[in-house]
């Protein structure tokens, strides 16, 4: 395997593994607490939208 | 056919969440001191007749009128305050049938709320042990309601409950008793009640009672409690030296083998010295976490824990803290989140506050590989007393000063913006018991599961942005310097040096300590990348450990001044988000992380200046 091609790949599962972290970021952090604050006021559709687990 | 919610309610540990576990086959976290479930679970399960079942597990309460956190939650439910809850089309109400004295009043109390109820006399084993006997048939006629036989932890009983639940009568017309609105009325009722339902109960003083004598005794007890805690840390380091060994090699053996069989290159590198060092340093932790839980959810199942918490009082008293918030800070020396969670128990705000504040100051079990790490490498491992070694009695003076810095806080904060009267102590202290072998089995399989996911999740995403970073730019030929030195976090870590200096720390602990504000296990992962990578081009076949690389890299003043800086510091994001969610407020996090900040900084920062000036570094 040339140096080149193990730079691409390794490079490829840095990329994977910072995208990963940012979507459970967002899920974790921006999803669920908005949310919960639309299911709180009532407006379950909008929380559906913004968080499609979030259960009345 | 519609879902069936059913809800467990009852008083703190009279059993909910072993038959809860029992029925829904859940292993959420059952242990013989109350106050354990502080918020509802839900579980599923199927009735006989494929009708689907919602099982919630409330937390506990002794009545309708809360007085604490979680006993607010288990009132929302079952006066159906909350909008947005779905009611429960029926509740079982679980009782300890060795207390049926104390606990019956609830149902009685219950019966005022209009609502479907069916009633469990859970821990019936324990009813025949004491020599009296209930008669169910009798009692069910005497309160009107369904009433069914249990032993939770041994799963006995739940398929009568299942059955009575499926034959449920849903369109009885459920009256209150106008009488039962008084207390005393109430109290009166049950008299009457058990006059009919139970035999007369032996005279004689309880087991229980008789071995409190010595394990409450303030001076034989405290010793008691001092002597378990030197035996955990003990064998923290002892029985786990073998499996630490077997976990080296493996690592050590899987590292050399991919670095044979891949070409040397940045692929090798990132595999090697990022996920396979990274995580392998933490992972090899592994059996201490699972010693150290052990002994924790031994000493929690025979219900020794809440006569540590009686025995605390008196420190806790004298600082000004509730003796409630024993419990949630010891919760926190296996994470601060759970812990402060556990503060919903406590009735006070400001008592329930200032428990938040010092429960990360408490050695959660990520600060165990840490410590464990710097005690391995720069303590000598020699005998001090009998079987009592040096090693051990850092791990224990270390466990201690986080407690000693947790009371003195509170102390101030007491004193000071958190200001009170203290209020009495009144702790259920319940039956000791033999620990059931399942359930500590679950309890350790489960802890397993979490530290080794969190090292294949977090920890590795962590290795290998870290690798990225110690990695990247890469050092031109004619640039002098390590590649380390030239990567981002090489300067990152040489950026924030002058900072960290005056603790004795260099620009790798620097670059090691940012992706440790994560969670605090991640330093030793990021330590384990930082020296594999500034060593990768040296000689490959010679496999040296992590805490050799440090023992040659480090003074002893660097290593104690940063088990001093882990004490306090506050490296754990989690613990701030469930801080900001149980205060309701940012107010409160954004404090703890400055004065946990600033006490790690100036205890570090006076150890190394007291060490200088004492000509040890």
């Amino acid at each position: 395997m040339s140096d080149q091609l193990q730079e691409w790949i390794a490079l490829g599962i840095v990329a994977l593994v910072f995208l990963k972290i940012l979507c459970s970021f967002f899920k974790k952090e921006i999803a669920k607490p908005l949310s919960q604050f639309l299911l709180k006021k009532g407006k379950v559709k909008w929380a559906m939208k913004v968080h499609p687990f979030s259960k009345k | 056919m519609s879902e069936l919610r059913v809800a467990l309610t009852g008083f703190p540990n009279c059993g909910k969440t072993s038959l809860f576990n029992s029925l829904t086959g859940s292993r959420q976290k059952v242990a013989n001191y109350p106050g354990v479930t502080v918020e509802k679970k839900e579980g599923d399960l199927h009735l006989s007749n494929g009708q689907q079942v919602k099982l919630i597990d409330l937390p506990g309460t002794y009545s309708l009128r809360p007085q604490s956190p979680d006993e607010q939650v288990a009132c929302d439910v079952l006066l159906g305050r909350k909008d947005w809850t779905e009611q429960p089309d029926l509740f079982v109400v679980v009782l300890d049938a060795t207390q049926l004295e104390r606990s019956l009043s609830y149902v009685l109390e219950l019966k005022q709320i209009e609502k479907p109820l069916l009633v469990v006399l859970n821990m019936m084993d324990l009813v025949e042990k004491s020599g009296f006997d209930i008669d169910a048939v009798k009692l069910e006629k005497e309160l009107g309601l369904p009433v069914v036989g249990a032993i939770g932890t041994r799963k006995k009983g739940t398929l009568a409950l299942l059955e009575k639940i499926e034959n449920f009568n849903f369109e009885r017309e459920w009256k209150p008793i106008a009488s039962y609105q008084d207390p005393q009325n109430r109290f009166k009722e049950v008299e009457r009640i058990l006059s009919l339902c139970q035999t007369e109960k032996k005279q004689e003083v309880p087991f229980s009672q008789k071995v409190d004598h010595i394990l409450l005794h303030p001076f034989f007890g405290t010793v008691f409690l001092s002597l378990v805690l030197l035996i955990v840390f003990q064998a923290v380091f002892h029985w786990s030296e073998a499996p630490t060994e077997w976990i080296e090699q493996f690592i050590g053996i899987l590292s050399q083998t991919v670095s044979r069989w891949m070409p040397q290159g940045p692929l090798q590198s990132l595999i090697v010295n990022g996920m396979i060092e990274g995580v392998g340093a933490t992972v090899v932790f592994l059996p201490q976490i699972l010693i150290l839980f052990f002994f924790v959810l031994l000493l929690e199942a025979t219900g020794y824990m809440a006569r540590a918490a009686f025995l605390m009082d008196r420190l806790m008293g004298g600082v000004g803290l509730h003796g409630r918030a024993f419990i949630p800070l010891l919760s926190s020396f296996a994470c601060a989140i759970p812990g402060i969670m556990a503060t919903r128990t406590i009735e006070n705000k400001r008592d329930r506050l200032a428990t938040i504040l010092i429960a990360p100051l408490m050695t959660c079990s990520a600060r165990l590989p840490v410590y464990a790490l710097l005690i391995a490498a720069f303590i000598p491992n020699d005998p001090v007393w009998g079987p009592i070694r040096l090693q051990g009695l850092v791990m224990f003076g270390l466990y201690f000063a986080g407690v000693v810095s947790a009371v003195a806080v509170a102390f101030v904060f007491k004193k000071t913006i958190l200001s009170g009267a203290k209020p009495p102590l009144l702790l259920e202290l319940p039956d000791y018991k033999w620990p059931d072998p399942k359930n500590l089995i679950i309890g350790l399989y489960e802890r397993a599961r979490l530290f080794l996911k969190r090292a294949g999740t977090i920890i590795l995403s962590l290795t290998v942005l870290l690798w990225f970073f110690s990695s990247y730019p890469k050092k031109p030929e004619n640039v002098p310097g390590t590649s380390i030195e030239y990567s981002y976090a090489g300067r990152m870590g040489k950026s924030i040096e002058p900072l960290i200096q005056p603790l004795g720390f260099d620009w790798k602990v620097g670059i090691a300590l940012i992706p440790g504000f994560a969670a605090r296990e991640v330093m030793v992962s990021s330590l384990a990348t930082v020296y594999a990578i500034e060593t990768e081009h040296q000689d490959a076949e010679i496999e040296v450990e992590l805490s050799d690389r440090l023992k040659s890299d480090w003074s002893l003043v660097t290593a104690l001044s940063l088990l001093i800086w882990y004490i306090f510091a506050p490296q754990c994001f989690s613990t701030l988000a469930v801080t900001r969610r149980e205060t309701n407020s940012w107010r409160w996090p954004i404090f703890m992380l400055i004065y946990l900040l600033g006490l790690a900084y100036l205890a570090s920062y006076l150890f190394v200046r007291c060490a200088t000036w004492m000509g040890w570094a």
